[in-house]
């Protein structure tokens, strides 16, 4: 797959040309209408909202004959539509309906700007209906709303992504501090995070409460726990795709929050009512100041974070602008002096062009990326790691022998700087600029009302010579063509130009330094297969199972030398993780219940020669630090004469983690005495996660009240606890400070949030 | 939930005996309790000696040596080591666990010097013969300045026999090269000579030191592999020996011209 030839990097750049041409109007009999759906209260698009298209002078009266959803930018396309009188109706919960007749022409191209009046009955949050935007079924997909993400209690006015995604069965984090998240069975270096379609690295803040994204500024997330589709290019394991949410286009507003945890300010408004808008949104952590005051502990770290978003509508042309910083910094374990800190930086835009001239919309995305880590000790950097990189992204649809095909390519530059001490004995201190490219094809495809399909292809070429071939599919199947019921099966081949190389044996350090495969070096790649079946009964009742399955190849892990010392040398190891989540949920206006229980189990096979000593058969089989094999999350949330209350309890069995073989004394026998000599003192390592730890367990609740002071003026006001019954859940065994280190314990806190709009 | 394994690593067992001397120590470290909370009475273990070629054994005794408040356990043992003997230690816990380790005697080796009294300039070769078990570090050694000074020559590993052949101040001038060049400034380097000559020397006599390791000691420098059942370690058996040898240093030669060790030459008179 990875043969070479010099002339393969410029033709697949000029294949990826050729293929790139908008098709302008050369096609004129060709008519489409184009529908952007926005709310009449602040003017933003709406996604998800249902689209039905009636026609009016079909042969049967009022024949529904287009039906879609909007996408994130509020917009939906119909083509095809002939010489005849349509109504169209536009649906969305919390809004009223909104119908409109329209006319068309042979050739006609309209684009219609829909205003969706808020109803009478409304909810404080938008509870998103169930709708696709996938038409391949949600296999592999967990779409996340606002409102699912402010029901989780977390120690802040307002709900954060990173403690959503922990309520997820397959997600997997370690502990409660070094904001890494593991997903059915991918480590973290394999988990791609777009926001606004712009890459960033590491957007989980320390404290694994929080990221970057909080309920304030994010519209919706896509979780692609696997299978994703041939347009998500760059990562072997999972995809986390973040909207943020555009600033009120009519009205300026803004708030601040305040917890003993985090406090955070806001500001949006209209720059020109309804065409562009702005939101910025910036929080920092103060539990480094108050946290031991509330749970009796010593919390050693800090972080914040700005978000912010302009956002253009134009009448050709849609465009956002999104900026982000994160900062952390601090200590894992606070009885041991070894700082962590890394920040992230995203600057660029998407853009979609929509001019009615044009035969199919083209969307753009160029931007910046940046992130650096380090690690020491206080006041001082023994190892860093760096990278930037630069992109630019297209992404065309085109119309061949009738069916819509997707396609896009773009080119990357990517520059990693690593400074490096004695941890990382096999690696010197690196500097390497990767300029790659990477296209994708693929189409939906529907077989008939029942059954649909997406196949599709996506290829990456860097120019250290990988070059990735990754096929995707993904099938769906409704057996009444309804999306009450449906079988879906999503397979794909994924690829990384890069691998993240971290002293996985040592849970107190979060260190990662980021590496380009060398020319020499297999690709880092997995193979993903996943089969859901989902079942809606009622209007709010989802039951969903699913079933995977992934082979992750050349994944490097930590050498086993028996002495624990600070060297880190890496083997590649190929992991087979599989297991199945069960999903059930009741959304109800005022009431919420969720239940998910995940079963995975996750084995890593390298060759011993490759990992060292203490191992005795050829090929050395583990369970990583990450394999859980239970997990189970109950929440419910429910609205009582204007309460809010949230409540969580989690339960996870135990992890694998390494026992110490003993504390000993050496002596070297050839030139030491043990009469005159002291000896060499040294830990060592048992068997390689030999053993588990006892199992976790957890109950967050919250409780929160909105007080309206005026019409445009609220205050949220919010009691609560994290891990209410104060259970000492095991983080990690410090091999070097020889303690246990445990989760946070018993949390409680008051917040307060205003609000003026 | 359990820090240590305490399944699988028991003691580490480090020693190293020698056939030559009347008591040998052997270091034992429960690897279950951590250095900073070893302690100084006495280990609750059975420590035995058996010489596995006669049957013979015996239960050594503690004694504990502290080096920076670390107590060390060093059992000690008063038997006598024949050669090839195949001897083994094992230590049992309190709870009847046990962690043992095997080790063999080298053989006898003998020791040629040729010719008898060699001038200062006269080559000469040192022989170490029958080492073909195990290996051997060999030292030439003599006395300046009541300081011993040493030249080390390298072990063979499962060869008949080690062959030094030099001159006795040729060998002089390397050793005070490799340890006293950078003692002495470029001006004293260049006029004044410091080299010492064989006459100059404390004693006419010369050392060959040897240390005749068993077949069970590695080449490497700590053990990190379960060797000993039960635990980690080295043991061993060794044989250390010094045989004297006496220079001529009755005829004063003066000294060649000295090799320039100054890296930007001599400095100006």
């Amino acid at each position: 797959m990875r043969t070479w030839r010099p002339c393969s990097f410029i033709g697949w750049i000029l294949l990826s040309i050729i293929l790139w041409f908008p098709g302008s109007s050369n096609a004129q009999e060709s008519s489409f209408l184009r529908i952007f759906v926005l709310s009449d209260d602040d003017g933003t698009p709406v996604s998800g909202a249902n689209i039905l298209i009636y026609n009016l002078d079909g042969q049967q009266e009022n024949e529904l004959v287009e039906a879609g959803v909007s996408d994130r930018n509020g917009f939906a396309e119909f083509r095809g539509m002939r010489s005849d009188r349509y109504l169209i109706k536009v649906r969305f919960i919390g809004f009223e309906t909104h119908e409109e007749i329209l006319r068309f022409q042979s050739g006609d191209r309209k684009e219609v700007r829909v205003f969706l009046k808020i109803s009478v009955e409304r909810f404080d949050d938008v509870v998103v209906e169930a709708q696709r935007e996938i038409a391949t079924g949600e296999v592999g997909v967990r779409r996340v709303s606002v409102t699912d993400i402010s029901r989780i209690p977390t120690p802040s006015p307002t709900g954060d992504l990173a403690s959503y995604l922990q309520t997820v069965p397959g997600v997997v984090s370690v502990g409660d501090r070094g904001g890494e998240l593991f997903i059915r069975g991918g480590t973290p270096d394999q988990n791609m995070v777009l926001v606004d379609n712009l890459p960033i690295i590491k957007p989980f803040h320390i404290s694994n409460l929080f990221s970057a994204f909080s309920d304030q500024t994010v519209r919706s997330v896509d979780l692609y726990a696997g299978g994703f589709p041939a347009e998500y290019l760059g990562g072997t394991s999972s995809v986390i795709d973040v909207q943020l949410r555009p600033g009120n286009m009519r009205e300026f507003g803004g708030g601040a929050a305040v917890s003993p945890v985090i406090v955070s300010m806001q500001i949006e408004g209209p720059i020109e009512k309804d065409r562009k808008s702005l939101l910025i949104n910036g929080r920092m952590s103060t539990i480094g100041r108050f946290g031991e005051t509330f749970s009796g502990e010593e919390i050693s770290y800090n972080f914040y974070d700005i978000v912010s978003r302009y956002t253009y509508q134009g009448d050709d042309f849609s465009c956002n602008v999104t900026g982000i910083y994160t900062s952390d910094e601090g200590l894992i374990n606070p009885n041991r002096d070894l700082q962590q800190s890394w920040s992230n930086r995203v600057l660029g835009s998407r853009c979609l062009y929509h001019d009615l001239n044009l035969e199919n919309t083209i969307e753009f995305t160029f931007g910046y990326t940046g992130y650096s880590s380090s690690e020491g000790p206080e006041n001082q950097i023994d190892r860093s790691s760096k990278t930037d990189q630069f992109y630019a992204n297209v992404g065309l649809e085109k119309e061949v022998l009738g069916q819509m095909i997707n396609y896009g390519f773009g080119i990357h530059y990517k520059e990693y700087r690593t400074s490096i001490d004695e941890r990382f004995t096999h690696l010197e201190s690196f500097k390497l600029s990767v300029p790659s490219g990477r296209f994708y094809l693929s189409s939906e495809i529907d077989l008939n009302n029942k059954i649909t399909i997406e196949p599709g292809v996506g290829s990456q070429i860097s120019s250290n010579n990988s070059v990735s071939l990754e096929p995707r599919f993904r099938i769906s199947y409704q057996p009444d063509g309804t999306d009450k019921q449906e079988f879906s099966i999503a397979l794909g081949r994924y690829n990384q130009l890069f691998s993240g190389i971290s002293d996985q044996r040592d849970a107190g350090t979060v260190f990662t330094v980021l590496k380009p495969v060398d020319n020499e070096e297999p690709l880092p790649s997995a193979v993903h297969g996943i089969a859901a079946y989902q079942q809606k009964m009622g209007r709010w009742f989802t039951a969903n199972v699913e079933g995977y399955i992934k082979h992750h190849k050349n994944t490097p892990i930590p050498k086993w030398t028996p002495e624990a010392r600070l060297e880190l040398e890496t083997a590649l190891a190929d992991g087979l993780a599989y297991g199945f989540d069960l999903r059930m949920e009741y959304e109800s206006p005022l009431f919420f219940a969720a239940f998910g229980y995940g079963w995975s189990k996750i084995n890593y096979e390298a060759s011993s020669g490759d990992l060292g000593a203490w191992i005795e058969d050829p090929v050395f089989e583990f369970s990583p630090a990450h394999d859980q094999r239970h997990s189970l999350n109950v929440m419910v949330s429910y609205d009582l004469a204007g309460f809010e209350t949230g409540v969580r309890w989690n339960y996870g069995s135990g992890r694998p983690y390494t026992k110490v073989f003993g504390f000993d004394m050496a002596l070297n026998m050839r030139l030491q005495d043990p009469l005159t000599d002291p000896g060499t003192a040294r830990t060592l390592y048992s068997e390689p996660y030999g053993s588990r730890q006892p199992v976790q367990h957890r109950l967050d609740v919250s409780v929160k009240r909105l007080f309206r002071i005026t019409s445009g003026a609220s205050v949220t006001a919010e009691v609560g606890a994290i891990n209410a019954y104060n259970r000492r859940n095991i983080f990690f065994l410090d091999l070097n400070t020889l303690e246990r280190v445990d989760q946070t314990p018993l949390l409680p806190y008051f917040s307060i949030k205003t609000r003026i709009n | 939930m359990e820090l240590i394994d305490e399944e699988t690593g028991l003691f580490s067992i480090y020693g190293a005996l020698d056939m030559n001397k009347e008591i040998n120590f052997i270091r034992i470290k429960d690897l279950n309790v951590p250095i900073e909370k070893m302690s100084d009475q006495p280990l609750d273990v059975e420590v035995v000696l058996e010489n596995l070629t006669d049957g013979t054994s015996e239960v050594l005794r503690d004694s504990v040596v502290i080096f920076d408040g670390v107590p060390t356990h060093n059992f000690y043992t008063t038997m006598e080591i024949p050669p090839r003997a195949e001897f083994r230690v094992t230590v049992t816990g309190e709870d009847g666990r046990t962690t043992s380790a095997m080790a063999t005697a080298p053989d006898l080796a003998d020791v040629h010097v040729q010719p008898e009294k060699p001038g200062c300039r006269t080559e000469l070769e040192v022989e170490i013969s029958s080492i073909e078990l195990g290996n051997v570090s060999s030292q030439i050694a003599l006395e300046y300045d009541d300081m011993e000074w040493g030249w080390r020559g390298y072990g063979r590993e499962f060869e008949e026999s080690v062959t030094h052949i030099f001159r006795p101040q040729q060998l002089l001038d390397q050793i005070w090269k490799d340890w006293a060049v950078d003692s002495f400034d470029c001006y004293v380097l260049c006029y004044e000579d410091p080299r010492p000559q064989c006459y100059q020397l404390d004693s006419d006599f010369w050392r060959v030191k040897y240390i005749h390791f068993g077949p069970d000691f590695d080449e490497g420098d700590l053990p990190e592999d379960l060797s000993i059942p039960g635990g980690i370690g080295e043991f061993g058996i060794i044989r250390t020996e010094v045989i004297p040898f006496q220079i001529d240093s009755s005829r004063i030669i003066p000294p060649r011209r000295l090799p320039i060790y100054c890296p930007n030459g001599c400095p100006p008179l």
